[in-house]
């Protein structure tokens, strides 16, 4: 996290049955925030569509419960037609934020998808929250938010108009982070952080390091051991517009922690890269 | 020769009246006081010690029907003095308690609760409940945000998406172990072989040998089952979430509303009922505690009238009746506009998408509901004349209670779901006013009336005229300038004000008791002494204020003066004729009454002895002028010529009269006009009578004697007083002689007179200039007496008919009168 935090693009990955109206809202706020042009994979989930051609595959309802055969043109229909939709709903929200946005679809899988993300980018998944619940999608993510600048993940639908909620687990990771933060609230946009693990001396070195991006930001030393949900509480109680930690594999562990720490936020979460 | 030198020269001729038998005058000197400044204001009630009595009985009589009537004239001063004496009388009694409507948490909120609270805390606990749901709305989102909640709350979430991902988990593993993928599709799930941790091409699969194919479809299928059956874990794992979560909610929810409750049940824990209530809304605020949250972040009203948003309003209290802090007294309530919803109260409606919607919050009471446990003040005839309204009063009377009904659902003009309020006990006096005929018929007609309003407090509209009276009234007078700020009345305007009582009352011995008329007879005379610059009201500025009334409203007086000097209304006030006498009579316009001669005429020829009354004939007569006719027939037939049959037709008629003629007020008139046709003697046209006759021709009282007096003395004052004109009128009237002071002038100066008779003898002496007659021993009348004549031609016509050979039916003789 260097103090000239920049993101060439925002990145998304978007799978078929991804909630659309906040992925469009999302990703038109932040690449105008950014100023970054937007690009992105429409992903044609590639197994499905071997599965669907495999005989005797069936295919179970989540709520009907009923085994029924995949008919694999109907299921490939759906799939781009829902893709598509996305993609012009993209494109218009991208329009009317004035950003630029390129579009690609692809059949493979989401693993592979995230692969496309370059470094600079910032990556959004537009997906599910839960397909965090797949060992492969949970740890392809991970692995690509260490890489990236950031890994956006969707949050409720209403995210509130509040501050920007930041987690650094140290002194040192919240220091990096400032940059960032300044650059991800919008201006007149209130930046909370909590610092886990911080002294009244490291909480004072950080408040005057932050004072260089403007009074806006409020840095607080947390007790608390889990300084994560801590965060995700605060966020919520704040109706804050986005939660920012740090992408940490041994805090974050599985798609289950994420998970759970979306739903405790109620927001969006950006994973901040080591290295962005 | 003047009436008085005629009666002093014929004995049977009456005197004309002394001048101060013609007005009860009020000597300033006798009052004892300089103005009314110097007087103790009457609190009271002025000569109405019956109606005392009765309102005193009334209000003392703790038993069910005995409500009160309060009988009288409009104006009287029953209102002011009923009120009044109420009112000193509910000072002192205790208040009454407060009622409040509330929600019925158990029936749906349809028909909602009423509640008794001790006077004074009512307003406590609708304002404590208020607060309370303002305290709630903030204190149970709080509850629901403190991280004690939300850590419990996401225990059990966790547990839930533990146990459902525990479930997948399984069966991922089992799936990886048999080399299958579990893949999620847009509607579920797919199952598919997978080889190296990816799913197989299908040309792979076909490629693989029989076995390798059915042994995946096998697992495929065996695991298909295993995901129906965590498929089918899920609901039930959701459903043990909500109530675990439900639970916590409960729990959560019980803390900020016994937080919130806590004042208020403290408050009122010496109240069972209230107890009760609050037990039930602190159930349904646990139960409604997620809606409460909701409605309370979703409301864009401020906090402070949060708790009326319509998530909150079932918790408030719609406090109906209030009687202050306790020291008011009972209530005593003058309802004036009785309509059906503003006496037992009323369920007012709001129109929300184009339906009509209500609620406890929206009961309004009534004037029951305000009077209940004092006095409710009424309008009988309002009451009467608004529909539904009586019928309602005497059903709360009559079963103690009040039950809040609608005008529009007793005649189905709405078909919107409606409330059935809880009966609230009623228990008041009630007093009616109206007008006598009112009560006499609603004694008539209403059989429930007598035993529901059994007192009747009957206010007199005049007072014997005696000392203490004169003095009460200028006590009344000082009570009027002290309530309105008038200025002081000196003792002669008190005086000239106890005279215009007089003539209210008509009557020289009492004084009317009428409020109204005179205390705007006082606000006027006032007026006048203001625009005077006067210190004081003087009698001039009350004879002013007489004046200036009549003159607003004697425009037709006027007109029809006028008309007599144009002679196109013909009255004579000279000379003589036969068969024609002035009679009087009165015309009442509003509030105000003047008389006016007319000419009464009488004809007669041969005849069966029929008198037509050409007023019945016509229709235009009144049963009891008909009667007065009918009475004179009588009595001529019966006073003259009695061993001869009636032998002739008469007409009599009220000449230049277009409307109604109604009374028998004329009738020694008519019969005067009579006697002169038949006797053939001239009646003087200077003289003007007026009075009713009995078949003995005794002059009977009649009314309005000195509108008709001062009718013919303004007639003769504009032609020129001759010092012959005057009236006579019923002996038994004089003692209600009040008459103007330019009249009792005239008569001073000779110029008028005003006699009284006893029989209409006296005044056909009076009117004929001859003796009368009295019948000798032998039976005879004098010679050349009225009635001598009178008998004579009687005999005459009797023996022509004779002559004629005429039997004696009526309807032979009308053929021949037509004939002839």
């Amino acid at each position: 996290m260097s103090s000239g935090w920049a993101p060439r693009r925002l990145f998304l990955t978007v799978l078929p049955d991804a909630d659309r109206d906040a992925v469009v809202t999302q990703s038109a706020e932040l690449a105008s925030l950014l100023g970054t042009e937007i690009s992105g994979i429409l992903v044609e989930e590639r197994e499905l569509f071997l599965a669907a051609a495999l005989p005797g595959t069936a295919e179970l309802g989540l709520v009907s419960r009923t085994a029924r055969p995949i008919d694999a043109a109907a299921l490939t229909a759906e799939i781009v037609r829902s893709l598509a939709a996305t993609a012009r709903a993209l494109e218009t929200g991208a329009k009317a934020a004035g950003c630029a946005i390129t579009l690609a679809r692809e059949r493979s899988s989401t693993a592979e998808a995230f692969g496309g993300a370059l470094p600079e980018d910032l990556l959004f998944f537009a997906g599910p929250p839960a397909r965090l619940d797949e060992p492969g999608v949970a740890r392809a993510l991970l692995a690509a938010a260490e890489r990236s600048a950031g890994l956006l993940l969707p949050g409720h639908r209403r995210a509130g108009h509040g501050p920007v909620i930041a987690v650094g687990g140290s002194t040192g990771q919240a220091g990096r982070m400032l940059p960032a933060l300044t650059r991800l609230a919008p201006e007149g946009t209130r930046v909370d952080m909590l610092v886990g693990g911080a002294s009244g001396a490291d909480i004072a070195t950080l408040a005057a390091q932050a004072a260089v991006f403007g009074p806006r930001l409020d840095i607080r030393a947390t007790g608390s051991p889990d300084v994560l949900l801590m965060a995700a509480f605060t966020a919520a109680a704040a109706q804050a517009r986005l939660l920012v930690v740090a992408a940490d594999p041994a805090r974050l562990a599985n798609g289950r922690r994420l998970r759970a720490l979306l739903r405790a936020a109620g927001c969006p979460v950006l994973l901040l890269g080591r290295e962005s | 020769m003047s009436p008085t030198d005629q009666a002093k020269a014929a004995p049977d001729v009456p005197p004309a009246l002394r001048p101060d038998a013609l007005r009860r005058r009020c000597d300033p000197d006798t009052l004892g006081f300089g103005t009314t400044a110097d007087l103790e204001p009457l609190g009271g009630f002025l000569g109405q010690s019956r109606a005392l009595e009765a309102l005193a009985f009334g209000t003392g009589m703790a038993r069910t029907g005995f409500n009160m009537f309060a009988l009288g004239t409009p104006g009287s001063g029953r209102h002011t003095a009923v009120s009044a004496y109420l009112s000193r009388l509910a000072a002192d009694q205790p208040t009454p308690d407060d009622w409040v409507y509330v929600n019925d948490f158990g029936g749906g909120g349809q028909k909602p609760n009423a509640l008794r609270l001790p006077t004074g805390r009512g307003a406590v606990f609708r304002d404590q409940m208020k607060a309370a749901v303002e305290d709630l709305t903030a204190a149970l989102p709080a509850v629901f945000d403190s991280d004690e909640y939300r850590r419990r709350r996401r225990v059990i979430d966790e547990e839930f998406e533990e146990a459902q991902e525990q479930a997948f988990e399984a069966l991922r593993k089992k799936a990886e172990a048999r080399e299958i993928a579990v893949l999620r599709t847009p509607v579920g799930f797919a199952l598919a072989p997978m080889k190296n941790g990816k799913v197989v091409e299908p040309d792979v699969f076909k490629a693989w040998d029989a076995k390798a194919r059915e042994a995946a479809q096998a697992s495929i299928a065996e695991l298909q089952e295993d995901l129906r059956r965590v498929l089918e874990q899920i609901p039930r794992f959701d459903k043990a979430r909500r109530e675990r979560v439900r639970d916590l909610d409960r729990e959560f929810a019980a803390i900020a509303v016994d937080q919130s409750l806590g004042d208020v049940r403290e408050a009122f824990s010496d109240l069972a009922e209230v107890s009760a209530h609050l037990d039930a809304v602190r159930a349904d605020m646990v139960e409604q505690a997620g809606a409460i949250v909701a409605a309370a972040g979703e409301s864009d009203v401020p906090n402070a009238r949060r708790a009326e948003a319509p998530g909150f309003r079932r918790y408030m209290v719609n406090l109906i009746v209030s009687n202050g802090d306790g020291n008011e007294g009972a209530p005593v309530v003058q309802e004036e506009n009785p309509t059906l919803p503003n006496l037992v109260g009323r369920i007012e409606h709001l129109q929300q998408m184009g339906t009509l919607v209500t609620d406890f919050m929206m009961i309004k009471a009534g004037a029951l509901h305000r009077a209940n446990g004092g006095y409710l003040l009424l309008d009988a005839r309002k009451v009467l004349t608004q529909p539904m309204a009586w019928e309602a009063l005497k059903r709360a009377l009559r079963s103690g209670r009040i039950v809040i009904e609608s005008l529009a659902e007793h005649f189905s003009l709405v078909s919107t779901v409606s409330l059935e309020p809880e009966p609230i006990p009623f228990s008041a006096k009630v007093v009616l006013f109206g007008e006598r005929h009112i009560y006499y018929l609603l004694c008539a007609l209403d059989p429930e009336f007598e035993e529901i309003f059994k007192v009747a407090v009957d206010f007199d509209d005049d007072a014997a005229l005696d000392g203490d009276t004169v003095r009460d009234f200028a006590r009344l007078v000082a009570a009027v300038v002290q309530n309105e700020s008038l200025l002081p009345f000196e003792a002669a305007s008190v005086a000239r004000m106890v005279e215009y009582a007089g003539r209210l009352a008509d009557d020289a011995k009492r004084v009317s008791v009428r409020l109204g008329p005179i205390a705007d007879l006082a606000r006027e005379a006032d007026h006048w002494a203001r625009q005077d610059g006067a210190p004081a009201v003087s009698a001039v500025h009350v004879a002013r204020a007489e004046r200036e009334r009549i003159r607003r409203h004697d425009r037709l007086r006027e007109r029809a003066r006028d008309s007599v000097s144009r002679e196109i209304k013909l009255i004579a006030t000279d000379g003589e004729t036969v068969g024609q006498v002035n009679g009087l009579s009165v015309l009442q316009l509003g509030t105000y009454a003047f008389g006016s001669p007319t000419r009464i005429t009488a004809r007669v020829r041969l005849g069966t002895g029929k008198v037509i009354d050409i007023e019945r004939e016509t229709e235009l007569g009144g049963p009891i002028h008909s009667k007065g006719v009918l009475i004179l027939s009588g009595l001529l037939a019966a006073r003259y010529a009695l061993d001869w049959p009636v032998s002739l037709s008469a007409s009599l008629v009220f000449e230049q009269s277009y409307g109604g003629v109604e009374g028998d007020s004329a009738s020694t008139a008519e019969l005067c006009a009579l006697l002169s046709a038949i006797a053939e003697v001239p009646l003087r046209q200077d003289l003007a009578l007026t009075g009713s006759v009995n078949q003995f021709g005794q002059v009977q009282a009649i009314g309005g004697v000195n509108e008709k007096i001062e009718g013919f003395f303004e007639v003769c004052s504009q032609r020129g007083l001759t010092g012959r004109q005057g009236v006579l009128i019923p002996q038994a009237n004089v003692q209600h002689l009040m008459l103007r002071d330019d009249v009792i002038d005239a008569c001073r100066r000779g110029e008028f007179s005003v006699h009284a008779i006893g029989h209409v003898d006296e005044a056909m002496a009076l009117l004929t200039g001859l003796p009368a007659g009295v019948r000798d021993a032998a039976g005879n009348f004098p010679e050349g007496s009225v009635n001598a004549r009178v008998e004579a031609r009687l005999i005459a016509m009797a023996r022509r008919r004779q002559e004629l050979g005429l039997r004696d039916r009526p309807d032979a003789g009308r053929e021949r009168d037509k004939d002839s």
